[in-house]
């Protein structure tokens, strides 16, 4: 479908496409879409762990001390906490170590060694490691990691999702920031009737598993579709389950949530990913989330709160 | 008004009554010619006479084979009315939820996407504005 925005800006950062669109653009639109650009910028340029001069670097440099903080990092370090809290762990800043121990230590385009079939992915792995509870700190302005390195990837996108969601308030009748994959869809979109938004097919086997009506709202993948490698020869992925320090989400090729809050649209798919095929039914029910999921065998399976989003499923 | 699985039961019902009556009459008329009783008749072997027993269960059979046809004919008028009903309540269904979306204001709060019936299995995927996928990592 084509359609014609009024303002459109695409440009890279956090390593992703992103791309903003206005809809009926009021007279101060440009100025907000460059305001929204900013945003994502600044959270890209103190979040990232790949510049080894960026506020969370330094910070990671040496986590078991206080340091000055840009109000960003602050912030992530404040929501991360409260996600770490809110899903008993399973959210965990700290397996950013085992990534680095993973070579996923650089930009993913230059980790190397392929991907593997997801259909391997089907058996739990690892053992409970101890881990201990993580205790951050935060003032206004500076930050303390409680003594680990830790990764922001699990909520930065989010976070610039919702920064520029901010900045692009009153700009037109429907917004639409897409930070590689993770959006805020605001407004009725383009034809009054709810913006459309498809769920990829981690299969690949079509385009679509899902299409979606969405107002006000963000929406967020967790899939190791792309990000998987191995690691002499052994199959890994970018979600680890900090409870074994091993790749989860046995079973699960994708995980999808719809959220008025991207940053927790972000934190809720991946931890309901982390729960497995067997687990991640019950706990969105029990913590009442818009969710979808594909297996690894292809089935797509919806809570209860998604339905009535939904206006299309693939079958197969 | 009958539903179809009311309906459909009767037909499987009925279905049976031919079948039974006709084994009924063939009974009888075994049961006729080896009558110990019967006075032996010439006549009968190239004159048949109707038996009455007989007509009476040719006609129940006759009337429950037209009894089955309008009941086959019944069952298919309420399959065909259903499916256009259906066909009626979800472009009804769908119309309404497109209504209701253009009344709301451009830039009022929108309301929530109306919940739409999930399409007929084979469906083609609808257009869409846009996909979330995994982190698309350049």
């Amino acid at each position: 479908m084509t359609v014609a925005y009024g303002v459109e800006l695409s440009f890279v950062s956090m390593g992703s496409d992103v791309t903003i669109r206005v809809v009926d653009p009021a007279p101060e639109a440009e100025a907000a879409t460059t305001r929204a650009r900013e945003a994502i910028e600044e959270v890209a340029r103190h979040l990232t762990r790949f510049d080894p001069h960026s506020a969370l670097s330094l910070a990671n440099a040496e986590p078991d001390r206080w340091h000055d903080a840009p109000s960003v990092l602050v912030g992530a370090i404040t929501e991360s906490f409260a996600a770490h809290l809110l899903t008993d762990g399973l959210f965990d800043p700290r397996v950013g170590g085992t990534l680095e121990a993973w070579g996923y230590d650089r930009d993913y385009a230059e980790v190397t060694a392929g991907p593997w079939a997801l259909g391997i992915h089907r058996a739990r792995r690892g053992t409970p490691v101890e881990r201990g509870q993580w205790r951050p700190g935060v003032t206004r302005d500076q930050v303390h990691l409680g003594g680990s390195r830790i990764d922001l990837g699990g909520i930065g996108k989010g976070l610039a999702v919702r920064h520029a969601m901010q900045a692009l308030a009153g700009a037109g009748s429907s917004i639409l920031v897409d930070a590689g994959g993770d959006e805020y869809l605001g407004g009725p979109g383009p034809d009054g009737t709810g913006w459309k938004v498809g769920v990829e097919d981690p299969l690949e086997l079509v385009e679509h598993v899902l299409v979606l009506a969405v107002v006000d709202l963000a929406v967020a993948t967790s899939s190791i579709a792309r990000q998987r490698w191995t690691v002499a020869g052994v199959p890994v992925h970018h979600l680890v389950d900090p409870r074994t320090q091993t790749p989860g989400g046995a079973g699960l090729a994708a995980v999808t949530v719809l959220h008025p809050d991207p940053a927790w649209a972000e934190v809720w798919s991946k931890t309901l990913y982390l729960c497995g095929a067997d687990d991640i039914a019950a706990y969105a029910a029990d913590r009442d989330l818009a969710a979808a999921w594909v297996t690894v065998d292809g089935t797509v399976l919806c809570s209860e709160r998604i339905r009535p989003h939904v206006i299309w499923q693939v079958t197969r | 008004m009958t539903d179809l699985p009311t309906a459909g039961r009767r037909v499987a019902a009925l279905a049976f009554i031919p079948g039974s009556v006709a084994a009924f009459g063939t009974a009888l008329v075994w049961a006729s010619s080896h009558d110990p009783l019967a006075t032996a008749s010439t006549s009968s072997a190239t004159t048949p006479s109707v038996d009455p027993a007989l007509a009476a269960a040719q006609a129940k059979v006759d009337e429950a084979q037209q009894r089955l046809e309008q009941l086959r004919s019944e069952v298919e008028g309420q399959a065909s009315a259903a499916a256009s009903a259906a066909s009626a309540s979800a472009s009804a269904a769908q119309a309404q939820a497109q209504a209701q979306a253009k009344a709301a204001a451009p830039a009022a709060k929108a309301p929530a996407p109306k919940a739409a019936a999930p399409k007929a299995a084979a469906a083609p995927a609808p257009p869409v504005q846009t996909t979330t996928t995994a982190s698309r990592k350049r």
